[in-house]
């Protein structure tokens, strides 16, 4: 009874509060509703799984039987939480930074087919250097160590790293430059198109003579097995038959072996003659060596487009793009700006899998008896942040398709598998950078279904011969960076995947038969 | 439970009737955004043990079924007490406060407050099946199922709003 009071009261309660607040809408205003959205924010969160139980179950192990895992500790909380013994809240977006769920349309996100209207769940998002994670993930990973510990609170690290980097790469592009200087660029090219035409013809000699190898040694090899096995020689040398051979089946082996032996002959000589190629000396350089520092200032500086190049694009140019976004950090911070605090989240998980003792040697084991083991494996990641993330979910034909982006930044992520031990037995990854995109609405939809046999499908089409130059350049990039990634006190220093797109995804998932 | 709702509204229509007085539209202005209310919402889901397919008997049942896809994703199983204490729900007027941002935004949100949860042997299971409710040929593949029981520590205020 209680709670249907509550209930009936709410709508009066809900309609009082509204009527006063209601206003009639002209039909110029109507018009302008279009396509409004929800917004929504969490202000003063926390969750502590204090003592109640929590459990994962339905995995199973190798020998069938059942793997529990039991959850413990697991919370959501401000950051600071100092892995959950504290207790912060945390604010999950803000009234002007809200996740927003809305429909969007084509005119709004060009990367959707014209006409095409989409659900969209935007994370809050800033534009500001320090809370834009594309600026600050970048700048994180160029600071090489985390912002505010002891030895890195000089915001300009990453501007002194990228310049140092930067300036290695500007003193490879001026040597090349100078060692091309009389030749220009132009013509380099096209005395390498000149000899990798030749290049081509000679590898296409020496593939046209390995064919030839591989049909005289089945020759070979076919009538080896039909010679008599009297005094027998090892595949490849010929019977010794003295003066003459009077059997036919040795004699043809014979002649098989001497032709095998000239195709070889003949093969290496298209092998030397194809490496000559390589050492095709032109303006006091080999074909190899011009061809490797023509690649390599394309690289540095974009394919060439005059003899005396500039650096339109390349690593330079990206770098110096990348300076711009440091300096608007390091600026920000020096001015005494700070983050928008993240979220501080974790969890242990205990589970018990089957252990076989061994004895014996390796080559010689004993199986011993099998008993349960428990195992123990803990996550914990502070200072996580999702601003500016955002799926787009629209369905046709071909079932529900999408675009994600994700801007997934955290301070720390640690992974342990021992209870009472510290960080120096841990997985410690500090400066934790993902920008994940998959998929776009018109080159490269993300593709969601699930099959009549109850399995998850998830599909990115691959790149096709029409689209080829539209996809490379529209289709987003993924970046990950870590930096100061250390395993049991192994510092194994900074891991970054810059520009990772995926041509082609078809991933199912398989109920394996236990 | 139709009668004790009937009992319940007629009880309360001859108090309404006495203290229900027009209000002007000044007074109606002034009626914005007040407590609100508290609730104490205890969800209890039962399984049906007529429903052999899961030990004991199944709990409910939700499939979702993506575009055009032969399958459907499912949240099965879904049984035990699910109990919030102190939920509020309010319309509140933020013009003020969250770092300043309040005064710029200036404008009405839903807050839903929470204080408290317990879950009772409480348990859900993620799955994909061909058939959104058994019959002939029916398929399923269990992904995972998550139990919890006891008291958890969940706090915080959710702002819900319309955004442009």
């Amino acid at each position: 009874m209680r709670s249907s009071g509550l209930l009936l009261g709410l709508p009066l309660l809900l309609s009082s509060a509204w009527a006063a607040a209601m206003q009639a809408l002209d039909d110029i205003e109507l018009d302008a509703v279009n396509g409004a959205g929800v917004g929504f924010f969490l202000d003063g969160f926390l969750y502590d799984q204090d003592s109640a139980m929590a459990r994962i179950e339905g995995f199973k192990d190798s020998s069938g039987n059942p793997v529990t895992i039991q959850l413990e500790d697991s919370y959501i909380k401000g950051q600071g939480s100092q892995r959950g013994t504290l207790d912060p809240l945390a604010n999950i977006g803000t009234p002007l930074h809200p996740f927003r769920l809305g429909v969007r349309n084509a005119s709004e996100i060009p990367s959707l087919p014209a006409g095409t209207e989409v659900l969209q769940l935007a994370t809050p998002t800033w534009t500001d250097p320090l809370n834009d994670t594309h600026h600050y993930g970048l700048w994180a990973y160029y600071q090489g160590c985390l912002y505010g510990e002891a030895g890195c609170t000089n915001p300009d690290l990453a501007v002194g790293r990228l310049n140092s980097n930067l300036s290695a790469l500007t003193s490879r592009q001026t040597a090349l430059l100078q060692r091309y200087a009389s030749v220009g660029f132009l013509t380099l090219k096209q005395g390498i198109d000149t000899d990798m035409a030749q290049l081509q013809t000679r590898q296409q000699a020496v593939d046209a003579a390995t064919a030839q190898v591989q049909q005289a040694r089945s020759v070979m090899e076919a009538r080896y097995a039909a010679a008599p096995n009297n005094n027998k020689p090892p595949l490849g040398q010929k019977y010794d038959c003295f003066i003459i051979c009077t059997n036919s089946n040795i004699r043809a082996y014979n002649d098989a072996v001497d032709d095998w032996t000239a195709k070889n002959e003949a093969l290496m000589n298209a092998q030397i003659a194809l490496s000559q190629v390589w050492q095709t000396q032109r303006h006091g350089y080999s074909l190899s060596q011009r061809s490797q520092d023509y690649t390599e200032f394309a690289s540095l500086c974009g394919e060439p487009t005059s003899q005396q190049p500039t650096c339109s694009g390349g690593r330079i140019a990206k770098m110096e793009g990348d300076r711009a976004s440091l300096v608007l950090v390091s600026t920000s911070l020096k001015d005494g700006k700070t983050r928008v605090p993240g979220i501080d989240l974790g969890f242990g998980a205990e589970f018990s899998v089957p252990s076989t003792a061994w004895s014996g040697s390796a080559s010689n084991a004993t199986r011993g008896a099998t008993t349960t083991r428990a195992d123990f494996f803990s996550l914990n990641i502070e200072g996580f942040t999702l601003h500016g993330s955002y799926v787009n979910l629209w369905g046709n034909a071909a079932g529900m398709l999408g675009e994600l982006s994700m801007q997934l930044y955290a301070d720390k992520l640690i992974l342990g598998a021992c209870r009472t031990c510290t960080d120096a037995n841990r997985f410690v990854a500090k400066n934790v950078y993902l920008d994940l995109n998959l998929g776009h609405g018109t080159l490269q939809p993300l593709s969601f279904s699930m099959l009549s046999d109850g399995e998850l499908r998830f599909r990115l089409p691959g790149v096709t011969w029409a689209n080829y130059q539209q996809f490379y350049a529209q289709v987003p990039k993924s970046n990950i960076s870590i930096v100061n990634l250390s395993l049991s006190n192994v510092n194994l220093g900074a891991q970054a995947i810059r520009g990772l797109r995926v041509d082609y995804l078809d991933m199912r998932t398989v109920n394996l038969p236990r | 439970m139709r009668s004790p709702i009937a009992c319940f509204l007629a009880l309360l229509a001859p108090v309404a009737a006495a203290d229900l007085q027009p209000l002007a539209e000044e007074e109606l202005q002034a009626v914005d955004g007040q407590a609100g209310i508290s609730l104490a919402v205890d969800l209890h889901i039962n399984r049906n043990p007529a429903n052999t397919r899961c030990s004991g008997g199944c709990g409910a049942r939700l499939t979702f079924r993506p575009g055009q896809s032969d399958g459907y994703i499912v949240l099965d199983n879904i049984q035990g007490r699910f109990s919030f204490e102190g939920v509020t729900v309010d319309i509140e007027h933020i013009d003020s406060g969250f770092n300043g941002e309040g005064a710029q935004f200036n404008q009405q949100a839903l807050k839903i407050g929470l204080q408290a949860a317990t879950f009772d042997q409480a348990q859900i299971t993620l799955a994909g099946s061909n058939q959104s409710q058994p019959g002939p040929g029916f398929t399923q593949t269990n992904l995972l199922t998550y139990q919890t029981s006891g008291s958890v520590h969940l706090q915080g205020n959710v702002y819900i709003f319309g955004t442009p």
